[in-house]
This record gives C-alpha cells, sequence and structure tokens, in this order.
C-alpha cells in the first residue's frame, strides 16, 4: 500500500489528503466564529448605543425605579410661622425642616448647573446649624439663634427663586421687635434701649446717626400699637432679643435680623448672619484674633 | 458542516460594549450637536435636578415664601 495513494473504491483517504481537509474545515470555522464576533459586536454595540442616547435625551424609565422616597413634611415658609406657640423645640424643628430644604434646594440648583457661589448657603448653614437639638441648650440665646435660621433660609429660597426666575432679589426686612412677626412693612423711629448694629462690611462711619435717620422696619401691629418683642430667657431674666448681653454680640441681633439696616444687600445680611463670631474673632484692624476659635 | 466557535464570538460583545462609549456615542453626540447647530439638551441627571428645585420653589411659593 502505498502512502496517500489511491486504494480501492469506497477505502479511507489517505493522510495528507485528511489533514488537507482538516485545514479547511478550521478556516471556514475561524471563517465562521469571526463572522459571529461581528454580528454580535454590531448588535450588542446597537443596544447599548440605544438605549445611552435615549438615556441621554429622553426620560424613559429604561430600569426598575428604585423605590420612591418617603414623602417629606411641608415646610411652613410664612413670615410669620402658624405655630401654637413660639418655644424652642417647635421653632428649632421648623428652622431644621427650613434648612433642609434650602440644602436640598441648593444642592438640586448646582447640579442642574446653575451659578451658584463657590461657598453656598449649605456649607455655610452646616457649620452653624447642624448641631443636633439638645435640650440641656434650651436658652435664650438659642432661641435667638433659630430665629437667624428662619430667616436666612427664607432669604436663600427667595434668592434661588429670583435666580431660577432671572429677577432681582428685593429684600423685605422682618420686623425688627419680631422677626417671626409679619414682614416689616411700617418704619418706626429706632429703639432708644436698642444696641447699635456695627457693619461686618466696614460700612460703619456716622452710624448712630444712620440709625436714627431711617429708623427700623416693624410690621403693622408694631408700628401701631406697643411693640410685641420676642423675649429670650437668660440667666439675668427674661429681654427682647435686642437688649440680649451675650458672650458674642450677634450681628443678626443687633441688626434686628436686617430690620434695621436697609442699605445692606443680601451678601451683606447672609455674611452678618452666618458668620455670627466675627466680632469676637477680628480686631479693629480685620486681623484675626490670636485667641479666636 | 461549519460550526462556530462561541467561546471565542462571544468576544465580540465585549468589542461593542466598548465600542459605544469609546467611539460610537461621543460621535453620536457630536454629530448631534452639528446637525442641531445649538448646545444639546441637559441631561437626565440635570433635568430632574431642575424639576426637584422647581417643585422645592413651587412648595416654597405655596407655603408662604414670596
Amino acid at each position: 500500500m502505498r502512502w496517500g495513494g489511491e486504494g480501492p473504491a469506497g477505502a479511507v483517504p489517505g493522510r495528507a489528503s485528511r489533514v488537507q481537509g482538516a485545514d479547511a474545515d478550521e478556516g471556514e470555522r475561524m471563517d465562521a466564529t469571526t463572522r459571529a464576533a461581528m454580528i454580535l459586536a454590531g448588535v450588542t454595540a446597537v443596544v447599548v448605543l440605544t438605549l445611552a442616547l435615549l438615556h441621554r435625551f429622553t426620560d424613559l424609565p429604561l430600569w426598575p425605579r428604585r423605590r420612591r422616597p418617603a414623602e417629606r413634611p411641608v415646610v411652613d415658609w410664612s413670615s410669620a410661622p402658624d405655630l401654637p406657640a413660639y418655644d424652642y423645640a417647635v421653632l428649632y424643628e421648623l428652622a431644621a425642616r427650613r434648612r433642609d430644604a434650602l440644602g436640598r434646594a441648593v444642592r438640586c440648583a448646582r447640579e442642574a448647573g446653575l451659578p451658584l457661589p463657590e461657598d453656598g448657603l449649605d456649607t455655610a448653614f452646616e457649620r452653624r446649624t447642624g448641631q443636633p437639638y439638645d435640650r440641656r441648650a434650651e436658652e435664650g440665646v438659642d432661641l435667638a439663634d433659630v430665629a437667624a435660621v428662619l430667616e436666612v433660609t427664607r432669604i436663600g429660597m427667595r434668592s434661588l427663586a429670583c435666580l431660577t426666575q432671572g429677577s432681582t432679589l428685593v429684600l423685605d426686612p422682618p420686623c425688627y421687635f419680631n422677626p417671626l412677626h409679619e414682614r416689616g412693612t411700617e418704619r418706626i423711629p429706632y429703639p432708644p434701649d436698642a444696641f447699635s448694629a456695627p457693619d461686618p462690611e466696614g460700612h460703619d462711619g456716622d452710624q448712630g446717626e444712620d440709625e436714627e435717620d431711617h429708623g427700623v422696619a416693624a410690621c403693622a401691629a408694631c408700628a401701631a400699637g406697643p411693640a410685641e418683642p420676642l423675649l429670650v430667657w437668660t440667666r439675668e431674666g427674661t429681654f427682647p432679643y435686642y437688649r440680649m448681653e451675650s458672650g458674642t454680640k450677634a450681628v443678626y441681633q443687633t441688626s434686628g435680623y436686617g430690620a434695621a439696616v436697609p442699605e445692606w444687600d443680601a451678601d451683606d445680611l447672609l455674611t452678618a448672619f452666618v458668620e455670627w463670631h466675627v466680632f469676637d474673632q477680628y480686631d479693629e484692624n480685620g486681623a484675626l484674633k490670636e485667641n479666636a476659635s | 458542516m461549519t460550526t462556530v466557535d462561541w467561546s471565542r464570538a462571544v468576544a465580540g460583545i465585549l468589542v461593542g460594549l466598548l465600542l459605544v462609549p469609546l467611539l460610537l456615542q461621543p460621535l453620536a453626540l457630536l454629530t448631534a450637536r452639528i446637525v442641531r447647530r445649538r448646545p444639546l439638551p441637559p441631561t437626565r441627571a440635570q433635568r430632574r435636578a431642575r424639576a426637584e428645585l422647581a417643585a422645592v420653589l413651587d412648595e416654597f411659593a405655596e407655603h408662604g415664601g414670596r
């Protein structure tokens, strides 16, 4: 028998022909595999690209939605909140809700690409209002702080609303005697027993004369009749907030939460309200004191 | 009869997955921008953020804010 030679009819072919046949089958298998891979690649690319473009340009739900978050409590943003009693716990809860709502709004505004300043309102508030509620801290100075949070969060939300609408923010000052009253639509002479309001931006000048000139904003009720100030309790007794002696003469107190300083704009107010240790930390020349916190 | 080596053909799926973010989607977005002749619309995340912000501001206006 010869190698690779022809054998009888119907006999098994020789080794060389068997090798050649195997090579041909291998080539065809590679081509088929390559074709299959290309088809899979094309189909995959088309499907993924379609999903990506649908995700980019539409709001179609492309995958199961996560469970909807629980409904948030409604926040009372009115100037004079409808509260049964102005006690610390109730106001603290309202201030915390306003702070959370403003923080959420600021975060959404940043994600939406609105031009917000780098050091946003939320970070400033967190530095000051992030402390948990502590009943042992239920003192007069904290009540005044909480009232400041209520006012400042309201200013912040109005600023955001104006930013989205493209309008200019026009400040509406609160009532000097109680920032939880209706807005200060009236002008009355400066209370003689109130502290003065040094300006954190250095607009001081003949401040006493300026204050007596423009007076303070007050709600209609306080302007017409005996004023009902926001009373805060201290160890020395109960006083209107603007008469309260404290280690930190907070600017929001001395400025009446903005009611006594009509020349300040929103930036001045927010700077004063948030940086309310400024007078303890900085000296006359604006340099940070050595013992400042 | 030819058979497919599916262990190698599956690699095409990976190639397809890589092609989309590296080449196809950027080309598609560029083409869309050229055809529209204006910037692309905001992304889904931006649209959701704007919707949520609008809801918060509507609540602010509805419950006493001005």
